[in-house]
Protein backbone atom coordinates (compact mmCIF):
# COMPACT_ATOMS: atom_id res chain seq x y z
CA UNK A 1 0.00 0.00 0.00
CA UNK A 2 2.88 2.25 1.04
CA UNK A 3 4.57 1.36 -2.37
CA UNK A 4 1.58 2.09 -4.60
CA UNK A 5 0.73 5.81 -2.31
CA UNK A 6 4.66 6.24 -3.44
CA UNK A 7 6.14 5.77 0.08
CA UNK A 8 8.72 4.45 0.69
CA UNK A 9 8.92 2.03 3.83
CA UNK A 10 12.19 2.92 4.76
CA UNK A 11 12.08 6.43 5.03
CA UNK A 12 8.55 6.49 7.10
CA UNK A 13 10.31 3.92 9.64
CA UNK A 14 13.34 6.87 9.63
CA UNK A 15 10.87 9.97 10.71
CA UNK A 16 10.01 7.35 12.98
CA UNK A 17 12.91 6.88 14.75
CA UNK A 18 13.56 10.59 14.72
CA UNK A 19 10.34 11.46 16.35
CA UNK A 20 11.28 8.01 19.07
CA UNK A 21 14.39 9.97 19.33
CA UNK A 22 12.80 13.67 19.91
CA UNK A 23 10.45 12.04 22.81
CA UNK A 24 12.87 10.46 24.40
CA UNK A 25 15.42 13.30 24.59
CA UNK A 26 12.25 15.20 25.84
CA UNK A 27 11.67 12.78 28.85
CA UNK A 28 15.36 13.12 29.61
CA UNK A 29 15.69 16.63 29.58
CA UNK A 30 12.65 17.63 31.51
CA UNK A 31 12.04 14.43 33.80
CA UNK A 32 15.15 13.04 34.22
CA UNK A 33 17.89 15.28 34.35
CA UNK A 34 16.37 18.02 36.82
CA UNK A 35 17.64 15.64 39.42
CA UNK A 36 20.91 15.33 38.16
CA UNK A 37 22.35 18.42 38.32
CA UNK A 38 26.06 19.26 38.20
CA UNK A 39 27.06 22.60 39.98
CA UNK A 40 23.24 23.40 40.02
CA UNK A 41 23.60 23.40 36.29
CA UNK A 42 21.25 21.30 34.22
CA UNK A 43 21.89 19.84 30.61
CA UNK A 44 19.87 21.38 27.09
CA UNK A 45 20.10 18.05 25.35
CA UNK A 46 17.18 18.34 22.16
CA UNK A 47 19.27 21.23 20.38
CA UNK A 48 22.37 18.99 20.36
CA UNK A 49 20.03 16.70 18.31
CA UNK A 50 18.62 19.52 15.70
CA UNK A 51 22.27 20.37 15.14
CA UNK A 52 22.95 16.66 14.23
CA UNK A 53 19.93 16.60 11.99
CA UNK A 54 21.18 19.93 10.07
CA UNK A 55 24.79 18.10 9.91
CA UNK A 56 22.98 14.74 8.62
CA UNK A 57 19.67 15.96 6.79
CA UNK A 58 20.38 18.93 5.41
CA UNK A 59 18.38 22.31 6.51
CA UNK A 60 14.73 21.46 5.12
CA UNK A 61 14.47 18.79 7.37
CA UNK A 62 16.34 19.93 10.37
CA UNK A 63 14.23 23.21 10.10
CA UNK A 64 10.68 20.87 10.30
CA UNK A 65 12.47 19.13 13.14
CA UNK A 66 13.81 22.13 14.98
CA UNK A 67 9.63 22.98 15.09
CA UNK A 68 8.78 20.07 17.43
CA UNK A 69 11.90 20.28 19.14
CA UNK A 70 11.39 23.80 19.73
CA UNK A 71 7.40 22.84 21.17
CA UNK A 72 9.14 20.29 23.35
CA UNK A 73 11.62 22.80 24.63
CA UNK A 74 9.50 25.13 25.66
CA UNK A 75 6.80 22.74 27.18
CA UNK A 76 9.91 21.70 29.23
CA UNK A 77 10.82 24.98 30.21
CA UNK A 78 7.09 25.84 31.20
CA UNK A 79 6.36 28.58 28.81
CA UNK A 80 3.99 28.91 25.81
CA UNK A 81 5.19 27.57 22.68
CA UNK A 82 6.73 30.33 21.15
CA UNK A 83 10.80 31.50 21.90
CA UNK A 84 12.36 28.26 21.51
CA UNK A 85 9.67 26.98 18.54
CA UNK A 86 10.43 30.27 16.13
CA UNK A 87 14.50 29.70 17.78
CA UNK A 88 15.42 26.13 16.92
CA UNK A 89 13.37 25.98 13.70
CA UNK A 90 15.86 28.82 12.30
CA UNK A 91 18.45 27.38 13.82
CA UNK A 92 17.77 23.96 11.94
CA UNK A 93 17.46 25.78 8.82
CA UNK A 94 20.92 27.94 9.22
CA UNK A 95 22.76 25.27 10.79
CA UNK A 96 21.87 22.92 8.01
CA UNK A 97 22.99 25.69 5.33
CA UNK A 98 25.95 26.33 6.52
CA UNK A 99 26.73 22.64 6.98
CA UNK A 100 25.86 22.06 3.17
CA UNK A 101 27.85 25.53 2.22
CA UNK A 102 31.15 26.80 4.31
CA UNK A 103 31.30 24.52 7.24
CA UNK A 104 33.24 21.73 7.40
CA UNK A 105 31.03 17.92 7.97
CA UNK A 106 33.69 16.69 10.31
CA UNK A 107 33.39 15.28 14.44
CA UNK A 108 35.28 18.36 15.66
CA UNK A 109 33.93 20.92 13.26
CA UNK A 110 30.28 19.56 14.57
CA UNK A 111 31.30 19.61 18.23
CA UNK A 112 32.29 23.35 17.58
CA UNK A 113 29.24 24.63 15.88
CA UNK A 114 26.71 22.86 18.78
CA UNK A 115 29.03 24.84 21.48
CA UNK A 116 28.34 27.94 19.16
CA UNK A 117 24.99 27.14 19.03
CA UNK A 118 24.47 25.77 22.94
CA UNK A 119 26.23 29.50 23.83
CA UNK A 120 23.25 31.27 21.46
CA UNK A 121 20.29 28.94 23.00
CA UNK A 122 22.03 30.16 26.43
CA UNK A 123 21.64 34.00 25.31
CA UNK A 124 18.32 33.84 24.02
CA UNK A 125 16.83 32.04 27.06
CA UNK A 126 19.45 35.03 29.31
CA UNK A 127 18.08 37.60 27.48
CA UNK A 128 15.32 39.00 29.78
CA UNK A 129 17.40 38.86 32.67
CA UNK A 130 20.02 40.76 31.58
CA UNK A 131 18.45 43.36 29.40
CA UNK A 132 14.84 43.52 31.83
CA UNK A 133 16.05 42.30 35.10
CA UNK A 134 19.39 44.05 35.11
CA UNK A 135 21.07 40.67 36.35
CA UNK A 136 24.72 40.55 37.13
CA UNK A 137 26.90 40.09 33.61
CA UNK A 138 29.35 37.93 35.44
CA UNK A 139 26.96 35.34 37.17
CA UNK A 140 24.86 35.25 33.79
CA UNK A 141 27.99 34.66 31.86
CA UNK A 142 28.96 31.64 34.59
CA UNK A 143 25.29 30.30 34.10
CA UNK A 144 26.19 30.20 29.94
CA UNK A 145 29.71 28.04 30.79
CA UNK A 146 28.01 25.71 32.99
CA UNK A 147 24.71 25.29 30.79
CA UNK A 148 27.42 25.29 27.75
CA UNK A 149 30.06 22.46 29.17
CA UNK A 150 27.44 20.35 30.93
CA UNK A 151 25.26 19.74 27.57
CA UNK A 152 28.00 19.26 25.12
CA UNK A 153 29.00 16.06 27.27
CA UNK A 154 25.96 14.53 24.91
CA UNK A 155 26.90 15.40 21.78
CA UNK A 156 28.94 12.39 21.04
CA UNK A 157 26.27 10.04 21.73
CA UNK A 158 23.42 11.98 20.06
CA UNK A 159 25.54 12.52 16.98
CA UNK A 160 25.88 8.33 16.88
CA UNK A 161 22.28 7.63 17.45
CA UNK A 162 21.54 10.41 14.50
CA UNK A 163 24.51 9.13 12.20
CA UNK A 164 22.75 5.54 12.97
CA UNK A 165 18.80 6.73 11.72
CA UNK A 166 20.64 8.84 9.24
CA UNK A 167 21.58 5.39 7.37
CA UNK A 168 17.94 3.71 7.45
CA UNK A 169 16.93 4.57 4.16
CA UNK A 170 20.41 3.93 2.62
CA UNK A 171 21.23 0.70 1.10
CA UNK B 1 45.22 -82.36 54.52
CA UNK B 2 42.35 -84.07 57.36
CA UNK B 3 45.65 -84.75 59.21
CA UNK B 4 46.69 -81.55 59.60
CA UNK B 5 43.19 -79.81 59.92
CA UNK B 6 42.67 -82.66 62.84
CA UNK B 7 45.73 -81.36 64.83
CA UNK B 8 46.00 -77.40 63.96
CA UNK B 9 42.30 -77.63 64.57
CA UNK B 10 42.39 -78.44 68.12
CA UNK B 11 45.16 -76.10 68.20
CA UNK B 12 43.71 -73.10 66.69
CA UNK B 13 40.13 -73.51 69.29
CA UNK B 14 42.83 -73.38 71.90
CA UNK B 15 44.31 -70.66 70.98
CA UNK B 16 40.43 -69.24 70.83
CA UNK B 17 39.78 -70.05 74.03
CA UNK B 18 42.54 -69.15 75.90
CA UNK B 19 41.52 -65.42 74.25
CA UNK B 20 38.48 -65.47 75.27
CA UNK B 21 39.94 -66.47 78.77
CA UNK B 22 42.08 -63.79 78.65
CA UNK B 23 39.53 -60.77 77.84
CA UNK B 24 36.91 -62.86 80.92
CA UNK B 25 39.24 -62.32 83.47
CA UNK B 26 40.65 -58.61 82.48
CA UNK B 27 36.93 -57.65 82.57
CA UNK B 28 36.10 -59.12 85.81
CA UNK B 29 39.31 -57.70 87.09
CA UNK B 30 38.70 -53.85 85.38
CA UNK B 31 35.23 -53.80 85.21
CA UNK B 32 34.34 -50.93 82.86
CA UNK B 33 36.96 -50.01 81.11
CA UNK B 34 37.82 -52.07 77.75
CA UNK B 35 39.65 -55.72 77.40
CA UNK B 36 42.58 -55.69 76.11
CA UNK B 37 41.99 -56.61 72.54
CA UNK B 38 39.44 -54.58 72.27
CA UNK B 39 41.84 -51.47 73.47
CA UNK B 40 44.00 -52.82 70.80
CA UNK B 41 41.95 -52.93 68.12
CA UNK B 42 40.21 -49.40 68.57
CA UNK B 43 44.03 -48.07 68.75
CA UNK B 44 44.85 -50.29 65.36
CA UNK B 45 41.28 -48.90 63.92
CA UNK B 46 40.74 -45.09 64.99
CA UNK B 47 43.07 -43.84 62.03
CA UNK B 48 40.80 -46.31 59.68
CA UNK B 49 37.70 -45.64 60.94
CA UNK B 50 38.11 -41.74 60.90
CA UNK B 51 38.68 -41.98 57.48
CA UNK B 52 35.63 -43.91 56.73
CA UNK B 53 33.18 -41.73 58.94
CA UNK B 54 34.85 -38.71 57.08
CA UNK B 55 33.90 -40.05 53.52
CA UNK B 56 30.58 -41.49 54.72
CA UNK B 57 29.74 -37.58 55.60
CA UNK B 58 31.10 -36.44 52.42
CA UNK B 59 28.43 -39.53 50.99
CA UNK B 60 25.81 -37.87 52.80
CA UNK B 61 26.41 -34.08 52.18
CA UNK B 62 26.21 -35.03 48.53
CA UNK B 63 23.66 -37.02 48.41
CA UNK B 64 21.72 -34.23 50.28
CA UNK B 65 22.46 -32.01 47.56
CA UNK B 66 21.59 -33.76 44.63
CA UNK B 67 18.20 -35.40 46.06
CA UNK B 68 17.03 -32.49 48.31
CA UNK B 69 18.04 -29.46 45.56
CA UNK B 70 14.86 -29.64 44.74
CA UNK B 71 13.55 -29.09 48.06
CA UNK B 72 16.75 -26.08 48.71
CA UNK B 73 15.57 -24.33 45.41
CA UNK B 74 11.58 -24.02 46.60
CA UNK B 75 12.71 -23.13 50.21
CA UNK B 76 14.82 -20.21 48.68
CA UNK B 77 12.41 -19.18 46.40
CA UNK B 78 9.60 -18.95 49.12
CA UNK B 79 12.36 -16.82 51.64
CA UNK B 80 13.05 -14.60 48.23
CA UNK B 81 9.09 -13.82 48.01
CA UNK B 82 9.23 -12.84 51.85
CA UNK B 83 11.79 -10.59 51.50
CA UNK B 84 10.27 -8.82 48.58
CA UNK B 85 6.62 -8.83 50.90
CA UNK B 86 8.77 -7.73 53.56
CA UNK B 87 10.65 -5.41 51.58
CA UNK B 88 7.42 -4.02 50.37
CA UNK B 89 5.67 -4.01 53.79
CA UNK B 90 9.09 -1.75 55.03
CA UNK B 91 7.96 0.52 51.74
CA UNK B 92 4.66 1.58 52.84
CA UNK B 93 5.21 1.67 56.78
CA UNK B 94 8.54 4.58 55.51
CA UNK B 95 5.68 6.54 53.30
CA UNK B 96 3.15 6.58 55.94
CA UNK B 97 5.27 7.57 58.50
CA UNK B 98 6.14 9.96 56.76
CA UNK B 99 2.90 11.45 55.44
CA UNK B 100 1.78 11.00 59.02
CA UNK B 101 4.69 13.43 60.09
CA UNK B 102 3.63 15.80 57.03
CA UNK B 103 0.10 15.52 58.77
CA UNK B 104 1.26 16.67 62.47
CA UNK B 105 3.14 19.59 60.91
CA UNK B 106 0.25 20.65 58.83
CA UNK B 107 -2.20 19.73 61.95
CA UNK B 108 0.23 22.27 63.87
CA UNK B 109 -0.38 24.79 61.11
CA UNK B 110 -4.37 25.14 60.36
CA UNK B 111 -4.50 25.44 64.43
CA UNK B 112 -2.47 28.37 64.21
CA UNK B 113 -4.02 29.54 60.94
CA UNK B 114 -7.61 28.18 61.28
CA UNK B 115 -8.59 30.82 58.29
CA UNK B 116 -6.43 28.97 55.90
CA UNK B 117 -8.30 26.83 53.12
CA UNK B 118 -5.87 24.50 51.56
CA UNK B 119 -5.66 21.99 48.36
CA UNK B 120 -2.34 19.08 48.82
CA UNK B 121 -1.18 18.62 45.64
CA UNK B 122 2.04 16.76 44.55
CA UNK B 123 4.65 18.16 42.23
CA UNK B 124 4.75 16.34 39.06
CA UNK B 125 8.24 17.65 37.41
CA UNK B 126 10.61 20.58 37.74
CA UNK B 127 11.28 23.22 34.93
CA UNK B 128 14.54 21.86 32.59
CA UNK B 129 15.50 25.66 32.41
CA UNK B 130 18.61 26.94 34.44
CA UNK B 131 17.23 30.42 34.09
CA UNK B 132 14.07 29.98 36.02
CA UNK B 133 12.51 28.08 39.54
CA UNK B 134 9.22 26.65 38.24
CA UNK B 135 7.59 23.48 39.17
CA UNK B 136 4.07 21.81 38.20
CA UNK B 137 1.46 20.39 40.57
CA UNK B 138 -1.00 17.51 40.29
CA UNK B 139 -4.17 20.15 40.77
CA UNK B 140 -5.69 23.05 39.24
CA UNK B 141 -8.78 25.16 39.05
CA UNK B 142 -10.81 21.94 39.61
CA UNK B 143 -9.64 21.82 42.69
CA UNK B 144 -10.23 25.63 43.41
CA UNK B 145 -6.94 27.15 42.76
CA UNK B 146 -7.01 29.98 41.21
CA UNK B 147 -4.17 32.38 39.57
CA UNK B 148 -1.48 34.23 42.33
CA UNK B 149 -2.61 31.50 45.06
CA UNK B 150 0.46 31.45 47.93
CA UNK B 151 1.90 27.86 48.08
CA UNK B 152 3.31 26.98 51.18
CA UNK B 153 4.95 23.68 52.61
CA UNK B 154 3.33 21.29 56.09
CA UNK B 155 5.11 24.08 58.16
CA UNK B 156 3.89 26.49 56.62
CA UNK B 157 7.07 28.29 54.94
CA UNK B 158 6.29 30.01 51.84
CA UNK B 159 7.23 27.94 48.69
CA UNK B 160 5.71 30.60 46.08
CA UNK B 161 3.06 31.86 43.81
CA UNK B 162 0.88 30.13 41.33
CA UNK B 163 1.76 31.84 38.17
CA UNK B 164 0.05 29.79 35.70
CA UNK B 165 -3.28 27.37 36.25
CA UNK B 166 -4.98 24.96 34.14
CA UNK B 167 -8.04 22.51 34.93
CA UNK B 168 -6.11 19.77 36.27
CA UNK B 169 -2.50 21.19 36.47
CA UNK B 170 -0.97 24.55 37.79
CA UNK B 171 2.66 25.96 37.58
CA UNK B 172 4.25 27.71 40.15
CA UNK B 173 7.24 29.73 40.25
CA UNK B 174 9.39 29.85 43.54
CA UNK B 175 10.46 32.59 45.49
CA UNK B 176 14.10 32.51 44.51
CA UNK B 177 12.84 32.90 40.72
CA UNK B 178 13.98 36.29 39.08
CA UNK B 179 10.67 37.24 38.86
CA UNK B 180 9.24 36.80 41.64
CA UNK B 181 8.87 39.40 44.40
CA UNK B 182 7.02 39.55 47.98
CA UNK B 183 6.35 41.95 50.31
CA UNK B 184 8.31 41.12 53.70
CA UNK B 185 8.82 42.02 57.23
CA UNK B 186 11.60 41.68 59.55
CA UNK B 187 10.43 39.51 62.59
CA UNK B 188 12.68 40.85 65.15
CA UNK B 189 12.11 45.05 64.15
CA UNK B 190 9.16 45.13 61.91
CA UNK B 191 11.19 46.99 59.30
CA UNK B 192 9.51 46.16 55.94
CA UNK B 193 11.32 45.18 53.13
CA UNK B 194 10.86 43.39 49.43
CA UNK B 195 12.08 39.49 49.35
CA UNK B 196 12.75 39.36 45.24
CA UNK B 197 14.38 37.26 43.04
CA UNK B 198 18.19 37.64 41.98
CA UNK B 199 20.03 35.61 38.97
CA UNK B 200 23.56 35.66 41.35
CA UNK B 201 21.76 34.51 44.43
CA UNK B 202 19.46 32.26 42.42
CA UNK B 203 22.66 30.33 42.08
CA UNK B 204 23.03 29.52 45.46
CA UNK B 205 19.79 29.10 46.01
CA UNK B 206 18.70 32.36 47.78
CA UNK B 207 16.86 35.04 47.19
CA UNK B 208 17.35 39.50 47.78
CA UNK B 209 16.04 41.35 50.81
CA UNK B 210 16.27 44.29 48.73
CA UNK B 211 14.08 48.08 49.64
CA UNK B 212 15.48 48.06 52.76
CA UNK B 213 14.49 51.70 54.89
CA UNK B 214 17.55 53.76 55.78
CA UNK B 215 19.41 52.55 58.92
CA UNK B 216 17.68 49.48 58.94
CA UNK B 217 18.64 46.73 62.19
CA UNK B 218 19.17 43.59 60.59
CA UNK B 219 21.23 40.73 61.62
CA UNK B 220 22.33 37.17 60.30
CA UNK B 221 19.80 35.38 61.02
CA UNK B 222 16.86 37.21 61.28
CA UNK B 223 13.54 36.10 60.77
CA UNK B 224 11.95 37.14 57.45
CA UNK B 225 8.10 36.86 56.92
CA UNK B 226 5.67 38.12 54.51
CA UNK B 227 4.00 41.17 55.32
CA UNK B 228 0.97 40.07 53.55
CA UNK B 229 0.30 43.51 51.64
CA UNK B 230 -0.97 42.87 48.17
CA UNK B 231 -3.86 40.53 49.25
CA UNK B 232 -2.60 37.33 47.77
CA UNK B 233 -0.42 36.12 50.49
CA UNK B 234 -1.08 35.94 53.92
CA UNK B 235 0.80 38.17 56.52
CA UNK B 236 3.13 36.18 58.70
CA UNK B 237 4.52 33.36 57.19
CA UNK B 238 8.00 32.50 57.23
CA UNK B 239 10.24 33.22 53.92
CA UNK B 240 13.31 32.58 55.34
CA UNK B 241 16.42 33.88 57.27
CA UNK B 242 18.82 36.05 56.33
CA UNK B 243 22.41 34.47 55.53
CA UNK B 244 24.42 37.67 54.84
CA UNK B 245 24.29 41.36 54.74
CA UNK B 246 25.45 43.72 52.14
CA UNK B 247 26.61 47.13 52.86
CA UNK B 248 27.42 50.09 50.94
CA UNK B 249 30.19 52.67 51.32
CA UNK B 250 28.71 54.12 54.40
CA UNK B 251 28.54 51.07 56.63
CA UNK B 252 24.68 51.18 56.31
CA UNK B 253 22.90 47.57 55.22
CA UNK B 254 22.00 48.20 51.62
CA UNK B 255 20.29 44.74 50.96
CA UNK B 256 20.92 41.43 52.97
CA UNK B 257 20.34 37.42 50.82
CA UNK B 258 17.56 35.34 52.58
CA UNK B 259 18.18 31.55 52.64
CA UNK B 260 14.86 30.08 52.09
CA UNK B 261 13.58 28.37 55.03
CA UNK B 262 11.61 25.62 52.71
CA UNK B 263 13.72 23.40 51.57
CA UNK B 264 12.80 24.17 47.71
CA UNK B 265 14.84 21.36 45.89
CA UNK B 266 13.58 18.59 48.12
CA UNK B 267 10.29 19.00 47.27
CA UNK B 268 7.50 16.49 46.97
CA UNK B 269 4.00 17.53 48.37
CA UNK B 270 3.10 21.22 48.52
CA UNK B 271 0.04 23.01 49.86
CA UNK B 272 -2.07 26.10 48.20
CA UNK B 273 -3.79 28.75 50.12
CA UNK B 274 -7.29 28.86 48.14
CA UNK B 275 -8.70 31.10 50.30
CA UNK B 276 -7.86 33.15 53.36
CA UNK B 277 -9.37 35.84 55.61
CA UNK B 278 -6.74 38.88 54.92
CA UNK B 279 -8.33 41.12 57.86
CA UNK B 280 -7.02 38.07 60.83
Amino acid sequence: MLKYLGVNFRSVLKVAAYACLLFVLYILQSMIFPYFKILGTKPLIIPVAVMCLALFEGPVKAGIFGVFAGIFCDFSFNQPAIQFTVFMTVMGLAAGYLFQTVLATGFPSFCACTAVALVICALVQSFGLVFYSGADILAVLKGIILQTGYSIIFTFPIYLIVKWINRMDKD
Amino acid sequence: MKNIFKKRGIAIAVVAVIIALVSVITLTVNPGNSDFLSSVQNTAMRPVKNMMTSLIQSLEKIYGYMYKYDQIVEENEQLKDKVAQLEEEYRDYTAISNENEELKQLLGLTDKHSDFKLAQASIISWTASNWSSTFTISKGTNAGIELNDCVITENGYIIGQVTKIGKTTATITTLIDTSSSIGALVYASGEAAVAEGDYKLFQDGLLKLAYLPDGAQIATGDTIITSGKGGYIPQGLVIGYIEDIYSSGSGLADYASIKPAADIDSLTTVYIITDFDANN
